[in-house]
């Protein structure tokens, strides 16, 4: 079996291993009505479609956008499709911790989702040991966009002690620092050129299969896909709400109509 | 002269002789002047302790405040007419209701049925009656998680139960045609006893008269039951509805810990959007106008439902 390179392959790909492996879930994703569900998977994809989450629209104001890029929508039809059939029946109950925990039982084939389950997990005795990772599918023949979650450190301007922390973030991000953590700690997808031509971390590295590789492909085209504005949460919560009434049945694009229209109101 | 005068000693007679200002009073008359004030200052302090957060989210509620804004201004009734005016409103509206009238509704028959079927001296009836309690002795929000884990599809009992009926994957709160039955069946499930406890207590506490004049006339079970026990466990029972029926108005940790109000907005009631604007999208001047909407619409049901149940007792009484 190949990694799906896209959205249908991924379908189709589902549908096969569930007459093979009937006793396993082809498809685990995140499906809880909160903005998590959004970002590893369904930004990705819907990025790769060409969607936009936002466009300024002629007054100058930024607008939904969810429900206008034809193909995009479509691809959350397909999507509805995907967690319909291949994904685990209780989508809508799960978050990271079920997608996490559920692959970790070896109870799913596939993840579609952050690339720290394999960092968290592999510990534990019923992780699989021969997993992998591969370019998140989208589009047929587009580009492997995968929507960046980063956590960062930051300072507050109204930091007491901003000598004190701009050492402590300066020494964090230290090339020593780096590696270390990178190599001896759970710190994913490490930021530091100095780290990837490290030959210590090539070697800790090599184990991940497809690990290399798919940083390497995704890179290129990886960042935070959310266009900056106040209603994150908001924008991202009604997303998700939107997707589970397309798991239910509801047709892609009056679910994105209804989501679009609530969160221009909240703009207001 | 001073005033701390044993009454007691006095010669009467002297009197007459002291200015009207020296006049000794009645000692127990200062202690009477702080009795009021001391009897009622708890109340007052609970009281005030209620208020404060009620007038403050009342306020909160009037501005545009968002956590994602350092300055706070006053917007009038804004908020509430967006709100009004929003489709989702209305659908909480509708969810809200339904689930208080549903769930209270089969509370009561259930908590009725119980009630009566407890209301014996048999050995069963004693066993039972403790367990009775249970429910009601965990969180709702711990009794939800123990319901969805019986609802896992991968190792929920209950799946394993109805696979025996050809019934394998249940979608329990996962679908939106059967999330509000699932988020019913746990709150019966917690709420029925207490119910059944009232009513089992106004059971116990029947005067036995009309039940022997009853019996003396030769009245059938079914008779007793519909024209003396029933009008006499009135007041008993709608007082249970009315606790009831407001818990379940404002009801919140079962359906957001089933579902967070999904799948979709399926369950999204008052509380879950008071508390999904709030802290979610960080807009508590909306969420807050959603809680305080919640609060009118208890406030108008309790107040006939109290209104009712008073008619109803000096009509027994």
């Amino acid at each position: 079996m190949k990694p799906p390179r896209d959205l249908e392959e991924l379908y189709q790909i589902g549908l096969k291993l569930k007459e093979c492996k009937p006793d396993m879930i082809p498809l685990v994703v995140r499906g809880t009505r909160s903005w998590a569900t959004i970002h590893p998977s369904v930004m990705s994809w819907f990025t790769s479609y060409g969607g936009k989450d936002f466009e300024v629209g002629l007054d100058g104001k930024l607008t939904c956008a969810l429900n206008k890029n034809p193909d995009a929508v479509a691809a959350h039809e397909l999507w509805g499709k995907i967690i319909r059939e291949i994904a685990q029946p209780n989508y809508s109950d799960y978050t990271w911790y079920d997608v996490a925990n559920t692959f970790t039982q070896g109870k799913a084939v596939m993840f579609y989702d952050a690339d720290i389950i394999g960092y968290f997990f592999r510990e534990s005795s019923t992780f699989p040991d021969d997993w992998g990772l591969a370019p998140p599918p989208g589009k047929p023949g587009g580009k492997p966009t995968a929507n960046e979650w980063i956590w960062a450190i930051g300072m507050n301007s109204q930091s007491k002690n901003k000598e004190a922390t701009w050492l402590w973030m300066v020494w964090t991000t230290t090339k020593d620092y780096v590696l270390d953590a990178a190599v001896n700690g759970l710190t994913v997808d490490p930021i530091r050129t100095s780290t990837w031509e490290s030959q210590i971390w090539k070697d800790h590295i090599a184990a991940f299969t497809g690990y290399v590789e798919t940083f390497m492909e995704i890179q290129p085209y990886t960042q935070v896909y959310y266009t900056p504005q106040t209603a994150f949460f908001e924008a991202t919560t009604e997303w998700a709400a939107a997707l589970q009434k397309i798991h239910a049945g509801v047709p892609a694009q009056e679910s994105l109509d209804e989501a679009c229209k609530r969160i221009d109101e909240s703009l207001r | 002269m001073s005033t701390n005068i044993d009454v007691g000693t006095i010669d009467k007679t002297e009197h007459y002789n002291l200015p009207v200002s020296d006049v000794p009073l009645n000692p127990i008359s200062r202690k009477e002047r702080w009795a009021p004030y001391l009897i009622l200052g708890p109340a007052l302090l609970v009281t005030g302790v209620v208020l404060i957060p009620f007038f403050i989210s009342i306020y909160y509620s009037l501005t545009d405040y968002r956590f994602t804004r350092p300055d706070i201004n006053f917007v009038g009734l804004q908020n509430y007419i967006r709100i009004l005016s929003s489709k989702a409103f209305w659908h909480s509206v509708q969810v809200t209701l339904q689930y208080a009238l549903i769930a209270v509704s089969i509370e009561t028959l259930l908590g009725v049925i119980i009630a009566f079927l407890l209301n014996t001296e048999s050995l069963m009836a004693k066993i039972l009656r403790p367990f009775l309690l249970m429910p009601l002795m965990i969180a709702p929000l711990i009794t939800t998680l123990m319901w969805r884990l019986m609802m896992s599809p991968d190792f929920g009992v209950l799946n394993y139960i109805l696979s025996f009926f050809g019934q394998r994957e249940f979608p329990w709160a996962t679908s939106p045609k059967t999330a509000m039955f699932t988020v019913l069946l746990v709150e019966v499930w917690t709420f029925t006893p207490f119910i059944a406890l009232l009513v089992l207590a106004g059971l116990k506490a029947l005067p036995k008269e009309p039940f022997e004049a009853a019996q003396v006339d030769g009245a059938s079970r079914w008779f007793t039951l519909k024209n003396i026990t029933l009008p006499l466990l009135t007041p008993y029972i709608t007082i249970a509805v009315i606790f009831r029926l407001i818990d379940s108005l404002r009801q919140f940790d079962i359906i957001f810990g089933m579902s967070k109000g999904g799948p979709g907005d399926t369950l999204m009631n008052f509380q879950v959007y008071g508390y999904t604007s709030t802290f979610t999208y960080g807009k508590p001047a909306e969420g807050l106008a959603y809680i305080v909407i919640n609060w009118f619409i208890i406030y108008i049901i309790s107040t006939y439902m109290v209104k009712y149940w008073r008619k109803v007792q000096s009509r027994i009484s």
